[in-house]
């Protein structure tokens, strides 16, 4: 049971839901993040991110499924859990009216892991002052002892939540590239949410998008950018499109010109295209993450 | 445990400095008015100290108490109502060990009012001529009812403070809890169901008390959320 739980995936979701009286945070969601990777969770706004953390970590009731993240229950055995896992969540509410030093005492008086070398490496790093009061630390500077605090412990996975929100542009990538590349070099797992895809893009080796609490695509980043195209078609004029080909993201019609995002895209989804009578010529257009996921949320709230 | 604790008395520690000042200052207040010679007529038989402190003693008992609705009412939602209580929720401890932290505070509180005034009093007494069986049963009532009235106040604060995020609401909660009880007596006295209206409070007190703490620790215990 143990050997199967230690090597199985680190995060296992199935039909996970969440319901706030009547709305419907996250529905039926089914996921599950191997070791060592790093999968980057995206979705609009109230998309159901932060319930589905919540849910992962522990610190939210769970409707219906089931969660198991590094294979253990974390309604039931939280404390265990937490051991293992470090997270950074989205609002940082560390006492403030600590000193920096007493929070990290505070800390590692909890965790059986504490590498005390891990965090004064990192305390240096982020150049931050022990002394200091937690109130007078600036947003930056909170993020990076929620971040300290989330790896001293060497966790096995680690969870974070929209980290980057509310740093400048200099923090952003002082975090990116100084702390989250190192973890992620480390082998660790890494589940984090943003809205800043350019950071999924630069990290993750899986994305899932979630809308409205279903998660629409689960893929790995390159290969979802190498097979999910943009198909730009000239319409003869005065003529109108034919249906779109299957696996169609998003379409739009404007004028004589016709935009199609296709997943699973062949060469021969655009020759069909091109075989339509409307249709003058077609071009192929590579998407970037932030385009893409741009067409699946649009395509969904027009399909909704 | 050692910083679980520490941390409770940071929490609480403007409550903890005010509370020993109503502790200390009304015996400190007796011990004044001893030296200077003022205080209640002594009948001849006991000293103005003695006649002060036990005035001292039973006003620090009373005003004492308040401070358990206090450190009842704010032992849990003050973590809610600044949300650090989701700092400590994502960290390994569990909700019992918490729970235990912040029962150490009020426990030994409890423990140093009633040591400190029941050794006071206890000295003062047996200066003092109190004539016959019926006065020392007096005063163990009034000993009995305070004592009940701190636990009514310490674990109504307990309740809704396991529920409620807001401290303020859970200590007002607290405070007119024992008024409540007394007004749900004066029906009854009404009726000439009660016969000694100090023997219903006290009974409702030892009824609700431990009623309301099993219930806030096991909220607690249960709810998921911070």
């Amino acid at each position: 049971m143990s050997n199967q739980a230690d090597n199985g995936p680190a995060i296992k979701l199935a039909g996970l839901t969440k319901r706030f009286g009547r709305t419907l945070a996250v529905d039926k969601l089914s996921l599950e993040v191997p070791r060592g990777s790093t999968f980057g969770l995206i979705g609009p706004n109230g998309a159901g991110k932060s319930t589905t953390i919540k849910m992962l970590m522990g610190l939210l009731s769970v409707s219906t499924g089931e969660v198991r993240v590094l294979g253990i229950d974390p309604l039931a055995e939280p404390v265990r859990l937490k051991q293992r896992v470090g997270y950074v969540p989205e609002t940082h509410h560390v006492y403030r009216w600590m000193r920096v030093e007493e929070v990290l005492g505070f800390c590692r008086s909890l965790y059986d892991t504490w590498n005390e070398q891990t965090c004064r490496e990192m305390l240096g790093l982020f150049g931050l002052d022990p002394r200091k009061k937690v109130k007078h630390l600036s947003k930056g500077m909170l993020v990076k002892l929620s971040l300290l605090l989330a790896v001293s412990h060497d966790p096995e996975l680690l969870v974070l939540d929209e980290p980057m929100a509310g740093l400048d542009p200099v923090a952003r990538e002082e975090f990116l590239d100084g702390v989250l590349r190192t973890i992620c070099e480390r082998g660790q797992t890494v589940l984090f949410s943003t809205h800043t895809l350019d950071d999924v893009q630069r990290l993750a080796d899986t994305v899932g998008i979630l809308y409205e609490g279903r998660l629409l695509v689960h893929r790995e980043v390159e290969a979802l950018l190498a097979t999910t195209k943009r198909i730009r078609a000239t319409l003869v004029d005065g003529c109108r499109p034919d249906s779109p080909p299957e696996e169609t993201i998003w379409q739009r019609v404007q004028g004589r010109e016709w935009l199609i995002t296709v997943g699973d895209f062949t060469e021969e989804k655009a020759r069909q295209i091109l075989a339509q009578e409307a249709v003058d010529h077609v071009e192929v257009i590579d998407l970037g993450l932030e385009d893409l996921f741009k067409d699946f949320v649009k395509g969904q709230r027009a399909a909704s | 445990m050692k910083w679980l604790i520490w941390k409770e008395y940071r929490l609480n520690r403007l409550i903890l400095i005010v509370g020993a000042v109503l502790l200390i200052a009304p015996h400190a207040i007796a011990l004044y008015f001893a030296w200077r010679g003022i205080g209640p007529p002594a009948n001849g038989v006991a000293s103005p100290l003695a006649a002060n402190l036990l005035i001292s003693g039973g006003y620090s008992l009373v005003i004492s108490q308040l401070m358990l609705a206090f450190l009842g009412g704010h032992a849990i939602a003050c973590e809610r109502a600044d949300r650090s209580a989701e700092f400590l929720a994502y960290l390994p401890v569990s909700r019992a060990r918490i729970l235990a932290a912040k029962l150490t505070l009020p426990l030994f509180w409890a423990a140093l009012i009633w040591t400190a005034n029941l050794l006071i009093l206890r000295l003062v007494i047996a200066e003092l001529p109190l004539p016959g069986k019926r006065v020392e049963e007096q005063v163990w009532l009034m000993l009995s009812l305070t004592a009940l009235t701190g636990l009514v106040f310490f674990s109504v604060g307990w309740l809704l403070s396991s529920m409620l995020e807001s401290p303020t609401f859970s200590i007002c909660g607290a405070l007119i809890a024992p008024l409540l009880i007394v007004m749900a007596g004066i029906p009854l006295d009404w009726m000439n169901i009660l016969h000694r209206a100090e023997l219903w409070y006290l009974f409702t007190c030892l009824a609700l008390a431990p009623a309301c703490f099993i219930a806030g620790t096991w909220y607690y215990l249960r709810r998921v959320e911070p």
